[in-house]
Order: C-alpha cells, then structure tokens, then sequence
C-alpha cells in the first residue's frame, strides 16, 4: 500500500454492499463484530437471567416465561424443563466465552486499533479479514439456530465433554443440536484463525517508521501474543471437535469406550473421554488469556491516558504478557485434577499453574503504580479498567485455591469454579471491552458516547457483578455443584438458597443495566456529540487520524512515530501529553 | 408473588427509559464538552468509589465471618480432609490479606488521585526495585503454597495398607456401591454382561457360560426365522434382524477375552461380591474406593469427607479415605444441630418433610437431564458389629442379588436365564426409575 490510498479513499464512491456488508476496511469489520457480538451477548445475558430464576426459585412457574415462551420446547407451564436448563447453560457458556469474549473482544479491537495504532493503512489482507468476519457471522447464525431446534441445542455443558456430548441417547441435546455446535465452531476456530494470522503478519510487518516493537502500545503487544496464543492453540480444538465429529457420526472411537447405554453394549471400545479433556484444555486454558489479554491491553491503554501518567513498567508489563502466553500453553492439567490423572503429574500442573499468579500479580501492581500520584480522569472507560483490575485481582486469587490439586478436590465443578472465572475472566474481559467501547467510540463512529449513562452503566454493573459472583463463592464453598437444575433433592444446601436468590437479584439488575449501555451505544452512533480530534489528549496514532474515518486511515504520508507511548506528563513538556509522532526535542531521550 | 416481581422489572425498565431521555435532554441543553469530566462528575464518581470500597470490605468481611470457608459442612468427616481444612484456612490468611491490601491500594489511590486543577502527574515510569519487590514476594509465598499443598497431595494420594476396597458405580442417574466380601478383591467386570440383575456387569466363569448360550440361541432363531419367512418379512424388518444378527455374533466375539482373564480366583472374588444402594462405613477404617461409570463422566463428590474423583467410563479410577466421625456423631455436634433445626423450620414451611443430617455421596460432572438428582445415602457406623449387621443382612437380601444363582450354576441356570430373556430390554427403564 502506498501513499495514494487515501485518495481512493476519499473520491471512490462505494455501495451499499461494499461499504457496509463486504467491507474491507478493517474499521468497518471491527464495527460489524463488536454489533454481532452484542446481539450474541444479549441472548447470552437472557439465556442466563433464565437459568438462574429457575436456581433461586426452583420449579416455580413464571408467568413472564410463560408470557414469552409459552409451552414450547424449553418450557412447560412457565418452568423450565430439566434438559433444556443445562442446554441453555450450555449456550450461555459457549456464547459468552467464544462469540463475545473471544470473537467479539478480539474481533473488534484488534481489528480496529492494530492498523491505527502502528500506523498501517490497513490490515495486511483485508480479504483474508473480510471472511474472518462472515465465517464469525455465519457461525454464530448457525449457534443461534441450534437454540431452535425440536430436539434442543447442545447441552452437554460449553466445554462438550464426551460420551454425554457424543450419545444422543444420554441426553437429547446431543444430536442435532450438537452437530450444529460442533459445525458452528469449526466455522468459528477457521474465523478465530484467519483472523489471528492477519493480526500478527500486520503487527510484524506494517509497523510505521520508527515504531519499534518496544514502542508498540501495550495493546498492541496484548493483541500480538493473544493472536500467537490463537494460533497456536485453536488448530488443537479443530482436531478435538473433528474427532468428536467423527464419534457421533462415523462410528469411530476415539473418546468412546465400555459403554453401556440405552438397554445395549456400544461397540465402541478402546477410545479415551480423557483424550478429549487434554485436547479441549490444550485450547482451552490459553483460550482464558485469549479472552484476557487484550482487555488487559486495552486497560494499560486507558488506564495509562486517563491517570496522565506513564504506564508503570513498561517492559515488565510486555514481559508479563509474554510469560503468561508462555505459561498459559503448560497448565492446562489444572482442569483435570480430579479425572484420575497420575498424582506426580498432577503435581506439575500445581506448580506451572501457581508460577501464572507471578506475572500476574506483577501487571496487577503495575496498574495501581499507575495510579500512584496521578491525575485521574473518571472517564467511563476509566472507571471500568479500574474495575477490571479489582475483579482481575479478586478473580485472581481465588484462582490459587483452584490451581492447588490438594483445596481444588472439594471445590472442584461447584459454585466456587463457576464465580472464580466468571470474575477473573468474565467479569475483567467484558470490563475491558466495555472500557475499550467507551474509549475507542469516537474512532468507530466520530461522536462520544454519553458520559452520564454511562457512569450508570458503569455502575450498576460493577455493584451486580459482585453482587453476583461474590457470594458465589460461598455457594461453592458449600459444596452445591454447578450444573444442576435445582439444589432441592440436597438438604444439607437448603441452607445456601436465600444467597441463590441474592444472586439471581443482582443478575436480573445487572442484565436490565446493559439496556443503558445499548441505547447509550445506538443513540450516541447518531446523535452523539461530534468528537475533536484526540478527546482523551492519548498519545497513540489512532488519535492523529482525521474525525471522520477515512480508507487507508491518515490523509497523506503515514505518521512517523519518535517516541513511545506513554509520554504523559512529561516534565519536558508543557502538555501533560506528547504524541508519539512528536519528534524528541534536542537533548530529549526517548524512553 | 412472583408476578409482582416481573412487574417491578418492567416498571423500572420503564423508569429507566425515562430516566435516560432525561439524562439526554438535559446534557443537550448544556451544550458542554462530553469527552472533559466535570469537577461535579469527578467528586460523584469518586464518592462512588469510596462507597463501593467500603461496601466491598464490609460485605466481603462479613460474609467470609458468617459463612466461613466451609459453609454448613461443618469439621471434616475424613482424616485426611483436616489437612485439607488446615490448608484452606491457612490459604485463607494469605489471600484474604492480600485481597485487602490490593484493593485497598488501588481504590484509595483511584480516589485520592482524582483529576485536580492544576495537578500534574508524576512521571514515574519504571523502578527496578519496586519491580523486584513485587515479583520476589509473591514468588516466595507462591513456593510456601505449592510446597504446603503438594505435602499434602502426596498424602492424600499415597494408597494406605489394609484399605477396604469398595467400587462406586456411577450410571445415570443412580449410584451403587460395590462390597469386595472376605477376601478384600473385587471380581472382574465388564460392561458387555450388564443387565438388571447384574447392574454392574459383574463376571463369572458361569455367567459367560449361560450368556454364549443364550446368544447363541438367539442367532440361531432369528437366522431360521429369516430362512424361512424371508420373504415375506418388509425389507427394513429384514435388515432389523440382520443387524441383531450381527450384533449378537460381534458380542460372541467379544466374550472371549472375558473368558481369557477368567480364572477360578476371579471367579471366587466375584461372587463373594455384594451390590448395595446405600453405602455404610466403618469408622476410623481406611476404604479404597474405585470408581467406574457405564455410560457418561460421573464425578463422585463427597463433600463432608472432602473427597471427590470423577467416574470415566472405560477405565477406573481410585481415591482413598478413611471417615472419621459417625453419623451418629456428627447429629450430634452443636452445629450441624443448629443447621438442621433452621432448616427444617424452613422446611416446615415450604411444606416439605423434615431431613435430619446425612452423608451423602453426589454427582458432579453433568451427566444428563437428572444430574442433580443422583445421590447415593452415606451411613458411617461406630462399629465393626453394627457395621455386619447390616452386611449380613444386605448378603441375604435378594434386592440387590449379585449374579443370583450363580453361585451353584447347574441348579439355578434356568431361573437365570428366564430373568435375563425378561428383562434385557428393561434396564433402560430400571435406570431412569433409579
């Protein structure tokens, strides 16, 4: 790409089409995945308000469910019948970890800030880019349609364990609706991986003058190594799901072995459940730093701009990034503790995985230096990164007790599992996104989003986030297991249902304060306050690019960069910011 | 009740609309800088902020008081689960103070360095000490935690001498639990022999003796039914039969290493074996339990002897325990009576029936439509006596038959086989009842 793409840029006219369904332009795309994220997000949040009244108030029939579903094939009379309780468990997961936390975080923001921020045109392939997006799209149609389907989407819980995943005869959900779980995320990974593969060969190679890796913004470093993990892993759950595939519908054994089921003997014999557990995890553990790391980078971003202060330890921060993209490959035995696995193995996997809490608790530390005698602007996007690092530390440390083989046995697959990482991994990422939302709004749509409704937003979400995932703890701690329909048929958790109840409160407040959000979104797109130029006076390149977006993103020759990013209040500048395409002044050395 | 609660969500869904036109109107009207917080947004949020902090540290205080680190379950029932509890409560100390100190940390700074007139930030890029500092002392307590809790995994997991040996047999949605009689060995089993007389596939020389026969039969009969009405029969009721057919011949095929691992020893460990559905313990006895499952992963959770291993079909796994407080005891301690009186006034009112404390054994990997009901009901007796008494009575009981008949397989092969012919096709049933 040379210097006259910004004069097509401006003078070539587009169609409907080509500017906003088959775009190329990776700020459209970045567009068009935060959207179907959202709408995938919403049906994740309602998904989840379900269940979770069927948990607090157990077999009560509910005349808004029956309002709105009806006697269909999830209710029965206003309640919520058994199998399709874990199928919407099952969805909920699989939306919230892959189509809005994975793709959604990492579709919008890497798409949207890697170009503008090392100062590229564009992605490296808009093609390539332009079908990671419509694979995105179309698997998430497809996850959509399986919630329609007669006999019930997957639901043998969003991590699909086999046999349960593979028998239809086990639960019902494992048939047609399985198969569309399993087609829907081969079409995603293919998604997750055209795009991964843009995303690094851009950061490698279309880096402005002068920006040199150790001048990337933390972003961008998050982006990198969150796209090598991507990489690096999804191929693993490609052959997970394919072998799965080939289980349910071929005949093969791979996972399948001494099964009787259904009144017979399968034939199956020979096959591992255990096989697929290493592969899932093998995906899955990096995939948690898939979902974090970049609303850990978007955080250093925000956090850096808004304290008006120099992100504390920059090289550490990077450092930290890569040690948990190293570390994130080596643990993901954690999450088989209890399958038999050998004891001394299991002992491994204790230490790999406390050794993650070191870089960890170095990025935690950093950010509140950066804090430390600053001069902080309570921006929406502010407020949330400081509440991503309270939920990433809390998370965080519940996180020792479960990496420990020895504290995990009695909390293993309870309560306590299910708020440790919808704290440290739900709650920090979809913070992360939502400050990169507010702070990144005016680079999507040239207008600001309104701050009032958003401290709102911002608030009633962090008071229910806890309000919801806090006292879960305890729910775990008492031994109810996740998963169930209902905690009824144990006496000895009659005494954790008042907290069940709390909780499902705090959820219905917390899914009704997104609603803000999404007008604040929808109506800001339009009658947003037209933004200046650098609203937030950041000193990355997305903010040197005209207000109104353009093709090829800078008018002109692309800007070359002299400085790192994080040149704020510097005390040899007057300004409180200094871009990072300022020369250095005579004398100055660059950081 | 629960109307009114789905009228106030939409009434405040309303308000909240109304609310935000308000919100839209009025900061139109101001014409100011949206992107510029104000000094009045400013001391809201960070007022905010402090009462969110404050909040956080007293409701997280006075839960982690009330409810402790082991709500309702009260000491634990299992020698090896006070190292576990001692564990918990030293971690505890640990996380709870670095839960404290962090956030403290980070909302005072948060709120004390509020955007100010005039105020400059400090440029304070990097300190390779602090650095240091804070990477150095989490790994030094993190080497504190992995080494208290792999001691304690090595001793958990370290198989004990003179364990009784039980197998747990998971299948949805029921558990049963498997005694190894006298001679503390548990007789070969196999999924392929599995019927409702035999839930867990338990394998005698004279089990494979009547199973060929019968399959053999079978095949015969149906291959002369096909000889001769053939023809006559539609062709997908032909295939049917030709598929059972093969099937069964496959099975036949599959016996036979069964028979290979069989010997007179196994034999004998087999039927000396007892089925039972409710698991009874002897106190201060240390119990090997093996896991197996027919179908799906089961996990076989313990929570008042905090143990728990998952139950993976085709293979088996083991975890070892040895209870240390009857139940007799434990519906004894201040506690547990505390807990159960307030639950059973709960109780009383929902309608239910009164429950007094039980161990109990629970499903906890997701299994199917009626995972949260699978349970199985844990007795820890005082005494070896009381304990067979009991065992006594379960070997006598035909409820549970194990491998009935098969013990004097010429006399009895007959009822046998009459049994199995009825109820092969049932078990489905059986399980799903159970």
């Amino acid at each position: 790409m040379g210097a006259h793409t910004h004069e097509e840029g401006h003078h070539h006219h587009e169609s409907f089409i080509t500017k906003y369904l088959f775009s190329q332009d990776h700020k459209m795309i970045s567009k068009q995945f935060l959207i179907t994220a959202m709408v995938m997000g919403v049906v994740a949040v309602i998904l989840s308000v379900l269940f979770r009244m069927q948990i607090a108030w157990p077999n009560e029939q509910f005349e808004a469910m029956k309002f709105f579903l009806g006697d269909s094939y999830l209710s029965e009379d206003g309640l919520l019948k058994p199998d399709r309780y874990l199928a919407i468990v099952t969805i909920h997961g699989t939306i919230m970890v892959f189509f809005v936390l994975t793709g959604g975080l990492s579709g919008t923001f890497s798409n949207l800030l890697i170009p503008l921020q090392i100062g590229a045109r564009d992605m490296a392939s808009g093609l390539l880019n332009m079908l990671s997006f419509w694979l995105f799209f179309l698997s998430s149609a497809i996850m959509l349609y399986s919630l329609m389907v007669e006999s019930g989407p997957a639901s043998a819980g969003w991590t699909v364990y086999p046999p349960l995943s593979i028998l239809e005869k086990a639960i019902p959900g494992s048939g047609t609706g399985m198969t569309l779980w399993l087609l829907s995320m081969t079409l995603f990974i293919a998604s997750s991986l055209l795009g991964a593969l843009n995303y690094i060969v851009t950061i490698l190679n279309l880096r402005t003058i002068g920006m040199k890796m150790t001048r990337l913004p933390l972003t961008i470093w998050a982006f990198f190594v969150t796209a090598i993990l991507g990489v690096l892993s999804f191929p693993v759950l490609v052959s997970a799901v394919l072998l799965l595939l080939m289980d349910k519908s071929f005949g093969t054994s791979f996972y399948l072995s001494d099964i009787f089921i259904g009144g017979e003997a399968l034939d199956a014999s020979g096959g591992s459940p255990i096989l697929y557990q290493h592969l899932f995890w093998f995906l899955g553990h990096p995939e948690v730093y898939i979902v974090l790391l970049p609303a850990l980078g978007i955080t250093s971003e925000i956090v850096s701009t808004n304290a008006r202060k120099p992100i504390f330890g920059y090289r550490a921060m990077i450092g930290s990034i890569l040690a948990i993209g190293f570390l994130s490959f080596i643990v993901w035995g954690h999450h088989m503790f209890i399958t038999g696995m050998n004891p001394f193995i299991g002992g491994i996997f204790v230490f790999t995985t406390l050794l993650i809490a070191i870089p960890s608790a170095v990025k935690a530390f950093n950010y509140i230096t950066t804090l430390w005698k600053g001069n902080i602007h309570y921006t929406p996007g502010m407020l949330f990164s400081i509440g991503l690092v309270s939920t990433f530390i809390t998370g965080g440390l519940t996180g020792i007790i479960l990496a420990d083989a020895t504290l995990d046995i009695p909390v293993h697959d309870t309560y306590f599992v299910v708020a440790h990482f919808h704290i440290v991994m739900g709650l920090s990422a979809i913070f992360g996104m939502f400050a990169g939302v507010y702070h990144w709004f005016p680079k999507m749509y040239g207008r600001l989003m309104n701050k009032k409704l958003g401290y709102a937003h911002f608030w009633m979400t962090l008071v229910s986030g806890y309000g919801v995932f806090f006292p879960m703890h305890f729910v775990g701690l008492a031994g109810a297991p996740r998963r169930y329909y209902s905690n009824t048929e144990f006496a000895f958790l009659d005494h954790i249902q008042d907290l069940n109840e709390v909780i499902t409160i705090f959820a219905i407040i917390g899914g009704i304060a997104q609603l803000i959000f999404f007008y604040n979104f929808f109506h800001s797109m339009y009658h947003g306050r037209v933004t200046t130029q650098n609203p937030w006076k950041s000193n990355t390149l997305e903010w040197t690019t005209p207000v109104k977006p353009i093709h090829g993103n800078w008018p002109g020759a692309l800007p070359v960069v002299h400085r790192w990013p994080y040149d704020y209040s510097n005390p040899d500048h007057e300004e409180d910011f200094v871009p990072q395409n300022v020369p250095l002044k005579e004398g100055e050395h660059s950081h | 009740m629960k109307f009114l609660i789905v009228l106030v969500i939409v009434l405040v869904i309303v308000a909240l609309a109304q609310l935000m036109k308000v919100y839209e109107l009025s900061s139109k009207l101001r014409n100011k800088d949206e992107a510029d917080v104000t000094p009045g947004e400013t001391k809201f949020n960070a007022g905010m902020l402090l009462v969110f902090y404050i909040t956080l540290m007293i409701s997280s205080t006075w839960m982690f008081f009330h409810y402790g680190p082991r709500p309702g379950l009260g000491v634990s029932a299992s020698e090896h689960g006070n190292d576990i509890d001692f564990l918990y409560d030293a971690n505890w100390i640990i996380l709870l103070i670095v839960f404290y100190l962090t956030q403290t940390l980070l909302f005072v700074f948060a709120i004390k360095y509020q955007k100010k007139k005039g105020r400059k930030a400090v440029f304070f890029a990097h300190s390779t000490k602090l650095e240091l500092v804070w990477t150095i002392i989490p790994a030094v307590t993190l080497a504190g935690i992995i080494i208290g809790g792999l001691l304690v995994w090595n001793k958990i997991t370290t198989p004990k001498e003179n364990s009784t040996v039980i197998e747990i047999y998971a299948q949805q949605f029921g558990w049963n639990a498997r005694y190894a009689g006298e001679d503390n060995t548990l007789g070969n089993s196999d999924f392929k022999v599995i019927e409702t007389n035999n839930p867990l596939g338990v394998v005698t020389s004279g089990l494979i003796d009547t199973k060929e026969e019968l399959w053999k039969e079978e095949i015969e009969k149906i291959k002369k039914e096909i000889e001769e009405n053939g023809d006559l029969t539609p062709d997908d009721k032909l295939a049917e039969m030709k598929e059972k057919v093969e099937r069964l011949e496959r099975q036949l095929i599959r016996l036979a290493p069964l028979r290979r691992a069989q010997t007179p020893e196994t034999d004998k460990a087999a039927n000396d074996d007892v089925i039972v559905k409710e698991l009874y313990l002897v106190k201060g006895q240390d119990y090997e339990f093996k896991f197996r499952s027919r179908d799906v992963i089961h996990s076989a959770l313990f929570p008042h002897f905090r143990a728990q291993m998952n139950c993976v079909p085709g293979m088996e796994t083991r975890f070892s325990f040895k209870p240390t407080i009857s139940t007799a005891e434990m519906r004894k301690m201040p506690d547990v009576i505390a807990q159960y009186e307030k639950t059973n006034e709960q109780r009383v009112l929902d309608g239910k029936e009164e429950v007094e404390f039980n161990y109990v054994l629970l499903c906890n990997k997701i299994c199917g439509s009626s995972h949260y009901n699978m349970q199985m009901n844990i007795i820890v007796v005082d005494t070896q006596e009381e304990f067979d008494v009991w065992y006594a009575e379960q070997k006598k009981s035909k409820s549970f038959p194990v491998l009935v008949g098969l013990e004097e397989p010429k006399s009895e092969e007959n009822t046998t086989e009459e049994v199995i012919v009825e109820t092969v096709v049932d078990s489905t049933a059986v399980a799903i009842v159970q």
